[in-house]
């Protein structure tokens, strides 16, 4: 009796698209993610045996440890940067604004080995920082930085900034100027206009960068490998060693069950404190 | 207590910070480039002299060619793919409501949240059994899996701002919906399918770790050949093609600014 | 009486609980402009969506030229609409537009062209077809959707509220502009508006809709003169309403006890004795004379104080505190001879009966 059933199925055919996409998916990621992280319970036999290692030989728990250090730190040194660049920027007028968003996007068009290469090339011993430093009269001899902590955080947090600039300005440009004019027309001096008002209206880019920056530093690979030393090695590395050099899928299965426990952890942390960042 | 002179003071140096940070950021990329055309044969800054020999040898040492070779061969099919199948997603995902759709979502999303290392630590698992591992139909599944989730994402938000009247105007208008989409909604939305395309090469391009892993010595992209070249005997030729590399993503960025409309989001550009 | 060339029965929408559309029934005859008129929310776009296709009937009956629109899809109905907000194709030019319903139409490219230019011209807009919607201003952009639904010659042509984006000076001009193509073409024209002004100046008949149901279908001088309901006379201009009781109805005309008055005034089918009605006069047929003057016998009064005096520059509103409520009466201000009055005076308002209509008390 009413209306074409043709017109309706019509549009729940077009829903059938999401399909083809889908199937990859399933196939040619979730089936062999999930494959590698059951290997972690069913290799070499069943039992929890992988997981006992990680936590009993040194090498797995200090890498583990390394990773959440070495993030961490990383977040924090992004967060105390980027924080007044992306203020700077969200305060920026017009062209000036345009160009710095070019100049933090910059980072993002260069692959990440090309710019940890970089890295390497600067902090050598004979590098351009070293030399200069001794140039300046700072130091006497160069300073260490590469193969070890320095050269991690330095390559990570180079690598990481746009991705906590990024959040924090998209938050920060929408914060209406008025808010803390008003709060200074009723007496507020900057510290505090700064901690009641502004901080707390930036809080959800904050928490958008913070996870955003932690979850990738946690997974990463090419930067500690080439900068890092041996007391700097980061999970994914175990992982690449455990696999390529070694075959040993159940362990490899075991550090990717903590790594994305990890990952989930941080996620859920998000939502349960940063509400209003989740929406868009 | 506070008065205007220490707020200037206090403003001079978040400028000054930020200006050091900005050249944190941009300067390693300068410095690559520069040493691209070092007339040394080591990694020193500045280069004693100036030289084409590392854009020389690029092309002319048989493994790096092949790689590059390789390369393309990889970013066309991906991106072609990826651009099919994200745009097809999102347009099932744009209809409205199903059951499960989020669940669909996430599963479509998810490459993005997993980190690389987990990817390709699985892929390389999965390619063994199948055979995949240092073939091209395994990288282009591969590169595709994690490209998919930026091309969905980029053509959702343009189907986002077509207005759903244009396509009620145009029912009346007696087109039928295959015409609706054909003549309306596709020229409307095929800016961001083509910065789909041009985002999903470039990733494709860029990718490192996974390739690591499924590739063989005989069939590696360029990045590949990087690193095994940086773990190994370093010369500026990683600058040159780092060089190039950092060219290409450049000139796609431009290209896809080009496209677009103005006023529009681009994913190339970042959220903003 | 010329055919019927769409005719609703019984239509219904029904969202959930709530019925956007509840049980509407029209014929709109060949060559009739129709105005759809209510507030927001009262039904009178749903039921033009559903008279283009774009929303389906829970239940009831549309009819085009005799024949049942139920079953087909808006790209086979062969119905002009034009939107509220125009939906003008970006990435086409006017002319692009304009076309696109005539390509869909499989008609030849050369007359194609030919039509295009015509209907342009009839809209005032000759030289602008190459130009992009983004580079039109509201009014063109509005006359290029109007020539995008009538290029096809369609038998019958639905607008939503296509004027509320202009500015008033253009939208009385538009309103005319339309009134003239209406004319020139002989289509049949279902508008949509919330505004009463323009429906009074555009329709031949006007369907007033108050929460899903046609309250009053009619001329505007129907409507204006004798509204059936308080909401209809409420709606479309300005009234005065005394509440009362009926205490005596005879051949169209009754006797309403308002708090102490007894009114006489003209009533319509619906009014019978001992129902809540309100005595509705404009007050623009009320007049006002110093209290004690003598009056004609066939006219209502009412005794009370000025309580308000403004100044409207082509006429003079009072507002007189009278037996509990208040009444509005409107002067024209023309010849010096009219008196003034001031706040506090004690005045009488009065008025023909026959001005005076009993309507019913309905809520809204």
């Amino acid at each position: 009796m009413l209306n074409s059933g043709a017109w309706r199925s019509a549009l729940s055919r077009q829903t059938l698209l999401v399909l083809p996409a889908l199937i990859l998916m399933v196939g040619v990621f979730i089936y062999p993610v999930g494959r590698l992280l059951l290997r972690s319970l069913s290799e070499p036999v069943w039992g929890l045996q992988n997981f006992r290692e990680l936590m009993v030989q040194p090498v797995y728990f200090s890498a583990l440890v390394n990773t959440v250090v070495i993030s961490g730190s990383v977040t924090l040194i992004c967060l105390l940067a980027g924080y007044p660049l992306a203020y700077t920027i969200a305060r920026a007028s017009g062209r000036a604004q345009r160009l710095l968003i070019f100049a933090v996007l910059i980072p993002f068009w260069s692959s990440i080995l090309v710019r940890t290469f970089a890295w390497l090339v600067l902090l050598q011993s004979r590098g351009l920082v070293n030399r200069t430093l001794i140039d300046l009269g700072i130091i006497e001899t160069p300073v260490t930085m590469v193969h070890n902590r320095v050269g991690v955080l330095v390559g990570m947090v180079h690598i990481l900034l746009p991705f906590m600039v990024l959040p924090l300005y998209s938050v920060m440009v929408r914060i209406d100027a008025s808010y803390t004019h008003a709060a200074a027309s009723l007496g507020a001096p900057p510290v505090k206009n700064f901690l009641r008002v502004y901080l707390p209206l930036s809080w959800p880019g904050v928490i958008n960068g913070t996870v955003l920056v932690f979850v990738m530093g946690l997974g990463y690979f090419i930067t500690p490998a080439l900068l890092g030393g041996a007391g700097d090695t980061m999970v994914a590395q175990l992982i690449e060693v455990e696999v390529a050099d070694l075959g040993r899928w159940g362990i490899a299965g075991a550090l990717a069950v903590v790594l994305m426990f990890g990952v989930t952890v941080t996620f859920a942390f998000l939502f349960r404190i940063g509400n209003p960042a989740t929406r868009k | 207590m506070t008065n205007i002179r220490t707020e200037r003071l206090w403003n001079a140096l978040r400028i000054a910070v930020c200006a050091l940070l900005l050249i944190f950021l941009v300067a390693p990329m300068l410095i690559v480039i520069i040493i691209s055309f070092s007339s040394a044969h080591f990694l020193t800054f500045p280069p004693p002299g100036y030289s084409l020999q590392w854009y020389r040898k690029l092309f002319g040492d048989p493994a790096w060619f092949d790689s590059m070779v390789v390369s393309v061969e990889i970013i066309v099919p991906t991106g072609i793919l990826a651009m099919a199948l994200g745009t097809a997603a999102a347009l099932g995902l744009s209809r409205g409501e199903f059951p499960g759709k989020r669940v669909v979502t996430g599963l479509l999303m998810a490459p993005i949240v997993v980190p690389v290392i987990i990817i390709a630590a699985a892929t390389y698992g999965l390619f063994q059994i199948w055979s995949l591992n240092g073939t091209l139909l395994g990288f282009v599944l591969a590169h595709t899996v994690l490209t998919v989730p930026y091309v969905t994402s980029t053509v959702l938000a343009s189907l986002e701002m077509v207005d759903e009247g244009y396509g009620k105007a145009a029912l009346t208008l007696g087109a039928s919906p295959w015409t609706v989409f054909r003549r309306i909604v596709f020229p409307l939305i095929l800016p961001g399918v083509l910065s789909g395309l041009l985002f999903a090469m470039v990733i494709s391009f860029d990718e490192l770790v996974v390739s690591l892993f499924i590739g063989s010595p005989t069939f590696r992209p360029v990045t590949v050949q990087m690193w095994s070249d940086v773990t190994g005997d370093v010369d500026p030729t990683i600058a040159a093609i780092g060089t190039l590399l950092f060219l290409f993503s450049l000139l796609v960025l431009l290209l896809e600014a080009a496209t677009r409309r103005s006023g529009t989001s681009s994913p190339l550009m970042g959220r903003s | 009486m010329s055919d019927a060339i769409l005719e609703l029965r019984d239509v219904r929408r029904t969202y959930g609980n709530v019925n956007a559309v509840d049980g509407v029934s029209i014929t709109l005859a060949s060559g009739e402009f129709l105005s759809f008129l209510g507030p927001s929310g009262s039904g009178k776009t749903t039921t033009l969506s559903m008279i283009a296709g774009l929303a389906e009937p829970s239940s009831g009956e549309i009819l085009l030229r005799g024949k049942p629109l139920n079953p087909l899809p808006p790209y086979r109905r062969n119905i002009g609409v034009v939107f509220q907000n125009y939906a003008l194709f970006p990435h086409m030019s006017a002319e692009k537009n304009v076309a696109f319903p005539l390509e869909m139409r499989a008609v030849p490219r050369a007359e194609i062209e030919q039509r295009v230019a015509r209907v342009l011209a009839l809209v005032g807009l000759a030289t602008h077809g190459s130009r992009l919607p983004s580079q039109l201003s509201g009014g063109q952009q509005q006359r290029v959707a109007l020539a995008r639904a009538i290029v096809f010659e369609p038998p019958l042509l639905l607008m939503d509220e296509p004027l509320g984006a202009l500015d008033k000076k253009l939208r009385e001009q538009m309103q005319l502009e339309i009134k003239q193509l209406h004319r020139n073409l002989g289509i049949s024209i279902i508008y949509v508006t919330h505004d009463q002004e323009e429906a009074l100046t555009m329709s031949n008949r006007i369907a007033v809709f108050n929460n899903g149901r046609i309250e009053q279908l009619g001329t505007p001088a129907d409507l204006y003169e004798h509204p059936k309901t308080r909401f209809v006379a409420n709606f479309i201009g300005e009234t005065n309403l005394l509440p009362g009781t009926v205490a005596e109805v005879s051949d169209g005309w009754c006797q309403v006890d308002c708090g102490g008055l007894s009114l006489r005034a003209t009533s319509s089918a619906g009014v019978s004795k001992g129902q809540k009605v309100a005595v509705a006069v404009r007050p623009e047929r009320t007049l006002l004379c110093a209290r004690g003057e003598v009056l004609p016998a066939a006219e209502n009064r009412v005794t009370g104080t000025i309580s308000e005096s403004v100044y409207l520059g082509r006429s003079r509103k009072y507002v007189v505190a009278a037996a509990g409520t208040a009444v509005t009466v409107v002067q024209q201000i023309g010849s010096a001879s009219e008196p003034l009055f001031s706040l506090g005076d004690p005045v009488e308002v009065h008025w023909l009966i026959q001005d005076a209509t009993a309507v019913l008390d309905t809520a809204g």
